[in-house]
């Protein structure tokens, strides 16, 4: 017979190492950030258990939860045995390369899984975040991501989405390159991040609304931002669309189009270097760094803060350096 | 030492801090692309990761880090921290504070 417990309780228990032979819990039992915890005992079971950044690196094949918190554990693989009912997130664990087959859950979190390259077969949920898993390319033959939620934001290796997708209410397909189309019969009822994707047009006859990195878009802005100009960005009110409308038609154009003020020049390993400025109406002016690329000679545009006031500390910012003396790169390629 | 190698930033540590090995020798967050920052010889070098943060030992004399774009960069044996540029928008800067 297994006690049933307050989480605060079986916090103590499982901390001190007393729990043998199965523990049921009732409401949150929070073991997060317990770096000396390794492992769980076995026939653990009860609502929410949290064990984000602490040193658990396997998971008991007996747990079960209704919702797992699991963030940042060097954990390589999810137990067959695990249950989890409503949600699990494992976002951070960076390690982790293999899920059970018929994993099963409503919500399912993957953020930052860098080492995962496949879904495991007969995939099940209504909510699937896939956001910056880099190695992932392949999906199960069959799985089901049920009228949620599905983001693949940043999966770089991903070249196409399954053709098992066949309706989501929000897809979100930022920053991959590598998918230019989406599966014939899919149906997108919400609406569709396409900021970075491959895709070049909206999926014939869906008229979805578009979104780019969070931003609501037009078809234009979106597909067509060679017939953006300098002028209809300044008339722009929405200072989020307006920063997109820059982007789209990117900064160099923009730049041309509109004048700007030479705030700072110089030079580094490609050449000239020049900080600009744009103000903008009701909103913090367009400052940019304008620089070369030393192996390509190609031209970059790139927006830094608006208080940065010379070329120098604008190439230190964007390496990461608000300290501008700490940025002296010894080679530049 | 620091290394700009485009949008990748390659600094010298002098210690490598609590970090788990990681497979591959690619900087894969400098895709952004569709071309890749890598090391030309895998064996030549060891992943790790620390959190959401990438160090790389070179466990050779030294190991050639490359790209389709940009001249070749060669590091010596030794302990270094990659990260990516960042990009400046005031909606993003608005999200990171929130």
């Amino acid at each position: 017979m297994t006690a049933t417990v307050s989480a605060a309780e079986a916090r103590t228990r499982v901390l001190r190492g007393e729990v043998t032979g199965g523990l049921h819990f009732r409401g949150k039992l929070d073991l997060s950030g317990e770096k000396t915890l390794t492992s769980l005992p076995e026939g653990l079971c009860g609502d929410v258990l949290d064990i984000s950044d602490t040193g658990v690196h396997t998971l008991p094949e007996t747990l079960q939860v209704g919702e797992l918190v699991a963030r940042n554990l060097p954990i390589t693989h999810l137990p067959a045995g695990v249950r989890v009912q409503f949600r699990l997130t494992l976002d951070g664990c960076t390690r982790l390369s293999e899920l059970p087959t018929g994993l099963m859950v409503g919500s399912l979190s993957l953020q930052d899984a860098l080492s995962l390259e496949a879904l495991p077969e007969g995939l099940d949920v209504c909510f699937l975040n896939l956001s910056r898993c880099d190695a992932l390319r392949g999906w199960p033959q069959q799985g089901r991501v049920r009228y949620g939620h599905l983001s693949v934001r940043d999966c770089l290796s991903l070249r196409e989405l399954p053709a098992w997708l066949t309706q989501i209410a929000q897809l979100d397909v930022s920053g991959c390159r590598g998918i230019t189309a989406l599966p014939a019969g899919l149906r997108v009822n919400g609406w569709l991040d396409v900021a970075g994707s491959g895709l070049t047009a909206l999926p014939a006859g869906q008229p979805i609304p578009l979104r780019w990195r969070g931003v609501r878009v037009d078809a234009r802005v979106a597909f067509q931002p060679d017939t953006l100009t300098g002028a209809e960005v300044l008339a722009e009110p929405n200072t989020e669309v307006r920063r997109v409308m820059m982007e789209r038609m990117g900064y160099e154009r923009f730049l041309t189009e509109v004048g700007a003020e030479v705030l700072d020049r110089d030079r580094d390993a490609g050449g000239e270097r020049t900080l600009v400025r744009v103000p903008l109406p009701d909103d913090e002016p367009f400052v940019a760094v304008s620089v070369a690329c030393p192996s390509t000679a190609r031209q970059y545009v790139l927006r830094v803060p608006p208080t940065i006031r010379t070329a120098h500390a604008a190439s230190a910012w964007l390496a990461g350096f608000d300290d501008p003396s700490q940025y002296q790169p010894a080679i530049e390629a | 030492m620091l290394y700009r190698h485009g949008d990748v930033l390659v600094q010298r540590v002098e210690t490598l801090p609590p970090a788990l090995p990681r497979a591959g020798a690619t900087l894969a967050r400098g895709e952004v692309t569709g071309h890749s920052h890598r090391f030309q010889d895998p064996s030549s070098v060891q992943l790790f990761q620390a959190g959401l943060a990438t160090y790389v030992r070179v466990l050779s004399d030294a190991a050639e880090l490359i790209h389709e774009e940009h001249a070749t960069i060669t590091l010596p044996r030794g302990d270094y921290r990659v990260w990516m540029q960042r990009e400046y928008s005031p909606q993003a800067i608005r999200r990171v504070i929130d």
